[in-house]
């Protein structure tokens, strides 16, 4: 059977799937909004485009409002902002370029900043009352339990098991999609409230309640007031469990205020009644203290309209869940309650004593799961059953496990380089270790297996520096790898540049490839044809970055050749690979390198990484998504931090140190 | 949240689209079918079941049926002439054909179903959305920018017509049986909503939807034996006032936190009304399933269309129980439908113009169509009142993110079964589209040529309608219909601007009149 030309194509995983895989490369008109944000008719639009990178573009402004404001191209061709598509709007003025690029531009492909600029008479965006995650919520619950029941094993399982359906019902944290990044972001910024969310609340805290007050702990729970045949002792018998139950819960001391509000809960009772108890345990788990990050702030900052230092307690709890992803222990709620916390020794010292714990380790990987998108490699043994990936993997054909294999393999690198290892970020380039503790994913580096406990063994040299090298961010599963995605991953998430649009039926007509194209080869017959609207961005700034590493093939194994396949699986032919490219890591560098190992010293060199890393930790860790004009004293520290030889611990520490999360803004 | 008990003794089957039988929980008393000669009296409220898919890009001659069918027409404008037809079935061997798509095996798929049905050609969201999730319910704004079209409508989120519905007090003018609002099955982004609903303010975010048809059960069943009353009274009075203690306090709060707090407090309301609802509606010997949609997670057509039949089942049930009377089952592509294991939307959704793609499109579409929607229009096939069966008190939907070009949105296809309560016409197959008409015609290079037609926006202000929404509660920024009113100017493809001509049009300007032979 002849091979199908389609199949390459088929195969390629081109086109729009991430979003912004191809560029619109031409200005943006926008129709215009009236003064109350209705939508202006049709011709009252403006249009402004200005290039990123090198060009700008100028379009008129409506008569009956301001007109949305967008970004140009990068070789300056704002062919389209010329006054939008206003009757009444000026006439704009067409795009100036000053580098002529491939005559096609890019929509709004912007460089990353490489340092930020902290002013501190910048107050930062005032800040919105931010949930638990329910992966905090969750840790928190259990360690309240763990501390009212002092520790008794039995009676924590007990109870614990009884909150398990409640526990079930509570809906997952999501990685949350964001106009910057619609295919998820960070589980942090998952701050919808969901109906699920106060009804799972309420679900656990009746059932914790509940549990908390059976016979066989509420003696533990609540003292033996609340058993003893005296009623003389009740009413400070609840006073009392109030106080301290209500502090541990939510994470300050009660005001008397407090105390009476949660006393009028238990009701009028004269009697000590585990059912009155139950529901204030119950209120508590729901109360806004609870499920927030309350923060009322404290002292003003100097110079900042609007921005407080946080309370002691309030701090103590930011810190708390930001390292530990739980409630604060008795240590820094001790630092909380003298205001130690608020001495700058203290509170180094704190953090110093926090990073040691293993929550904090927990905590950094959850970061790196989400930084890396670890999840979004698709299943590989889907296709195991078609002919040409069967040809393809041959003995390799992968299983199951294969993926979470892959996945346990990057998150080990990171938790080994950064833990273990001590290393800079640097060293994430370069190092030759090898995580893969599964037999199959080693075979396919060429190697044995970890046994986790020992040093790593070490890849084939020179071959497989760093951790982009790594199965997981080659693999595809199917037999072709993806050049264009793996180059948006890298300029996205690694380097934190922003792509263009795809336009508008970008691959309405794909062209016709022939059989004995490669992947690389069919990808720029695809998006790199001089004078066509993709070529602007795939040429130069996206697959450039895919095509260094295109000696992996798409189960991850290193090859110097690319086997072609026809429908059937029937091998057809070899063609040499080529990994030469001009990655354009910084845009204007069209430094040419042969292939991985120099792609990652270039990262490694560029200066951008620590940047990025410093603003994807920002999202993290703040639960939003970062502005870097405005955020620059968030964002530096940690920048530098990473920079000259810093420490990925440093990420952790660096963050906590800074003045800004020790403060909130409130206007 | 109090735990309920479930009545598992007693068990009723009914038979699904596919022939199956399969145990399902419903009333024994909706079992039986009479027919009646008199036309049907309607004193039932409407429900909505919308089933959404992803892509498109199947061609029009095989989702649509044949124009030969368009008997009647009508000079909408003195430049456009709409067409209409009764759906007439063909056969093929055991299937029942109304179109290449539209066909399924002729014991489900009867003539009487048939009559129930409508075929929407010729609807258009007239910009380019792209990926999208948010065109099917009408929050536009939830594409994936990309085209500046796309991305300009992002600045112009709403709430999708399911949570119009949900909270609208002419939809639900009594909440006392109703358990949940709405019922979102599935987890793609399709719901939308205001973060404080009751109040309508705060920012629009996606309503999430729940994978497992048990978990929606528990929270739509109402028990015949009903719920004992606590001793001690529910402390949802009590959450609700420690959150207005911080809101109404003296502390210092943005913005943003009072707004949280609002947002906090109207779920906390809701909570409480869920908790009391329900005494006026009965399950009867409803039972639970045995069943998950969760554990149908296989790359197989039987598994795909078994998930979306839990979801159906439990659909149903809220329906006939009268716990809610909402449903939104949101799919992903339609890959399983065919068994296929690799990258749908590359090598499939986006490869719609060749020979092999195009009929794996078909195949999953037709397969879909017979094991997923029609499953639920059979499911609600059982009468209700003397000669209205449930399915007639409904408007179940399927729509498309994309027309025959996947990412287009020229011709969004919507089928539907049931009138809404007598609201409908049905067994209808509408032509909307102004053919003959070269300004209105646009090649897209594979499938023969689209022609465009009325707006989408139209048939979603049609639906609120027929939900007994008035215009008056769904109208916003001045406009008609429902959605964004955009205009696409780009010059890409689809002939928008020549066609639809400005926002101010008369297609925009009529988009809250019921569309043309769809009025009862």
């Amino acid at each position: 059977m002849a091979p199908n030309p389609r199949r390459n194509l088929r195969a390629l995983g081109v086109s729009l799937a991430l979003g912004v895989a191809a560029g619109g490369c031409v200005g943006k008109v926008t129709e215009g909004v009236g003064p109350d944000g209705s939508p202006a008719a049709n011709g009252s639009g403006a249009a402004t485009g200005s290039g990123a990178t090198t060009g700008s573009g100028t379009g008129g402004s409506g008569t009956n409002g301001a007109g949305a404001t967008s970004s140009g191209g990068s070789s300056g061709k704002a062919s389209s902002s010329s006054g939008g598509s206003s009757s009444s709007g000026g006439n704009g003025t067409s795009g100036a370029s000053s580098s002529g690029g491939d005559g096609t531009g890019g929509s709004g492909t912007t460089a990353a900043p490489p340092t930020f600029a902290c002013d501190d008479s910048v107050a930062p965006p005032a800040a919105s009352l931010r949930r638990l995650t329910m992966t905090e919520y969750q840790n928190s619950v259990a360690d309240l339990i763990a501390w009212t029941l002092a520790g008794d094993a039995a009676s924590i399982e007990s109870v614990t098991s009884a909150l398990a359906p409640a526990l079930a019902d509570l809906p997952a944290d999501v990685r949350q999609a964001v106009p910057q990044d619609l295919h998820g972001a960070y589980r942090r910024m998952d701050q919808t409230l969901q109906q699920e969310h106060v009804d799972g609340a309420y679900e656990l805290g009746t059932a914790l309640g509940t549990a908390l007050t059976q016979a066989s702990v509420i003696g533990k729970v609540v003292g033996s007031c609340a058993t003893d045949s005296s009623s003389s002792n009740d009413a400070a018998c609840l006073d009392a469990f109030i106080q301290k139950f209500g502090a541990r819960a939510l994470r300050h001391p009660l005001s008397a205020d407090d105390v009476t509000f949660y006393e009028s809960v238990y009701g009028s009772s004269t009697t000590a009644d585990p059912r009155a108890y139950a529901d204030v345990i119950g209120v508590l788990l729901n109360a806004p203290e609870a499920m927030y990050f309350v923060e009322h702030g404290d002292k003003p900052v100097s110079g900042q309209t609007g921005v407080y230092e946080l309370s002691p307690y309030e701090l103590a709890s930011r810190l708390s869940y930001q390292l530990w992803q739980t409630a604060p222990d008795d240590e820094l709620l001790a630092k909380a309650g003298d205001a130690s916390l608020l001495d700058d020794a203290t509170y180094a010292a704190e953090v110093t004593r926090m990073l040691a714990d293993p929550r904090a380790r927990e905590t950094l990987g959850d970061f790196f799961e989400d930084w890396t998108k670890v999840q979004d490699l698709p299943a590989l043994d889907a296709k195991n059953s078609d002919p040409v990936f069967k040809a393809f993997a041959g003995s390799d054909l992968p299983n199951a496990s294969l993926r979470q294999a892959m996945i346990d393999d990057v998150l080990g690198l990171l938790d080994y380089q950064t833990w273990t290892a001590s290393s800079t970020l640097g060293e994430l380039f370069t190092t030759e270790l090898s995580f893969a503790k599964d037999d199959r994913l080693a075979k396919l580096y060429g190697i044995g297996s970890w046994d986790g406990k020992s040093t790593p063994p070490s890849l084939p040299a020179g071959q497989r520096p760093g951790l982009l090298t790594r199965a997981l961010f080659l693999s595809t599963g199917s037999p072709n790898t993806r050049p264009i995605m793996k180059g948006v991953f890298i300029r996205k998430s690694i380097l934190c540049d922003e792509l263009g649009d795809p336009p508008p039926g970008a691959n309405a007509m794909p062209p016709v490839l022939g059989p004995d194209m490669t992947t690389r080869e069919s990808v720029e017959a695809i998006t790199e044809m001089d004078g066509t609207v993709c070529a602007g961005c795939h040429k130069a700034y996206i697959n450039p970055l895919g095509y260094a590493t295109e000696d992996f093939d798409a189960l991850g194994r290193f090859r110097s050749a690319q086997v072609l396949f026809d429908d059937q699986g029937k091998q057809t032919g070899t063609k040499p690979i080529d990994t030469s490219t001009a990655p354009h890591v910084n845009f204007d560098d069209a430094t040419t390198i042969a292939g991985a190992p120099e792609l990652m010293q270039l990262l490694n060199e560029s200066g951008k990484v620590e940047a990025c890393l410093a603003r994807n930790f920002f999202r993290f860790t703040y639960a939003r998504w970062d502005d870097p004009a405005a955020d620059g004293c968030a964002l530096e520290p940690v920048r530098q931090a990473l920079s000259g030889g810093g420490k990925l611990q440093d990420l952790l520490s660096a963050t906590v140190l800074t003045s800004t999360f020790r403060r909130r803004a409130f206007q | 949240m109090a735990k309920r008990v479930i009545d598992i003794t007693r068990r009723q089957f009914l038979v699904g689209a596919g022939g199956v039988t399969v145990g399902l929980p419903i009333l024994p008393s909706l079992l039986t079918k009479t027919a009646y000669g008199a036309d049907p009296t309607y004193t039932r409220s409407p429900r909505l079941y919308w089933l959404t898919s992803e892509h498109g890009g199947a061609f029009e001659s095989s989702m649509f049926p044949s124009p030969s069918l368009l008997t009647q027409s009508q000079n909408l404008y003195s430049d456009h002439t709409v067409r209409a037809g009764t759906l007439v079935p063909t056969t093929a061997g055991s299937d029942t054909v109304v179109s290449p798509i539209l066909r399924a095996n002729s014991s489900v798929f009867t003539p009487s179903l048939v009559a129930k049905m409508n075929v929407l050609w010729g609807l258009d969201v007239p910009f380019y959305i792209a990926h999208n999730t948010g065109l099917h319910l009408g929050n536009y704004a939830r594409n994936d920018g990309n085209g500046d079209e796309g991305k300009a409508v992002q600045a112009f989120p709403r709430p999708t017509i399911d949570q119009i519905m949900a909270w609208s007090p002419s939809f639900y003018p009594d909440l006392g049986s109703v358990r949940e609002r709405s019922m979102i099955f599935g987890s793609r982004p399709v719901s939308f909503n205001y973060s404080n609903p009751d109040t309508k303010s705060g920012s629009i975010d996606n309503v999430r939807g729940e994978t497992s048809s048990l978990a929606v059960f528990k929270s739509i069943f109402v028990p015949a034996s009903g719920t004992a009353m606590p001793s001690r009274p529910p402390i949802v009075d009590h959450v609700l006032e420690s959150y207005n203690r911080l809101r109404n306090g003296n502390s210092r709060l943005s913005a943003g936190d009072k707004q949280r707090l609002d947002d906090h407090i109207a779920r906390i309301a809701e909570l409480e009304r869920k908790l009391t609802a329900g005494s006026s509606a009965s399950c009867g010997n409803v039972t639970q399933p045995a069943d998950d949609a969760n554990e149908h997670q296989g790359n197989t057509p039987a598994d795909a269309g078994k998930q979306i039949s839990l979801y159906n089942q439990v659909a149903s049930v809220a329906f006939m129980c009268g716990t809610s009377r909402i449903a939104v089952v949101c799919y992903p592509d339609t890959a399983r439908y065919v068994s296929y294991g690799g990258d749908w939307h590359q090598e499939v959704a986006h490869q719609w113009q060749n020979d092999d793609p195009q009929s794996k499109l078909v195949a999953s579409y037709q397969s879909f169509f017979e094991t997923s929607f029609l499953d639920m229009a059979a499911q609600l096939d059982v009468e209700e009142a003397p000669g209205v069966t449930y399915l007639d008190n409904s408007l179940c939907v399927w729509t498309q993110e994309s027309g025959m070009e996947t990412h287009g949105s020229v011709s969004i296809p919507v089928v539907t079964f049931g009138s809404a309560a007598g609201f409908l016409e049905t067994g209808l197959l509408c032509d909307y589209r102004r053919t003959g008409n070269e300004a209105s015609q646009y090649d897209p290079g594979a499938g023969g040529t689209q022609v465009l037609g009325l707006l989408y926006a139209q048939w979603l202000g049609t639906v609120l309608q027929a939900m007994r929404v008035p215009p008056s509660e769904f109208e916003l920024w001045g406009s008609k219909g429902y959605g964004y009113p955009y205009l696409g100017s780009v010059d890409w493809g689809p002939p928008f601007t020549p066609h639809y001509t400005s926002t101010t049009s008369r297609y925009f300007t009529d988009a809250s009149n019921i569309l043309p032979f769809l009025a009862a």
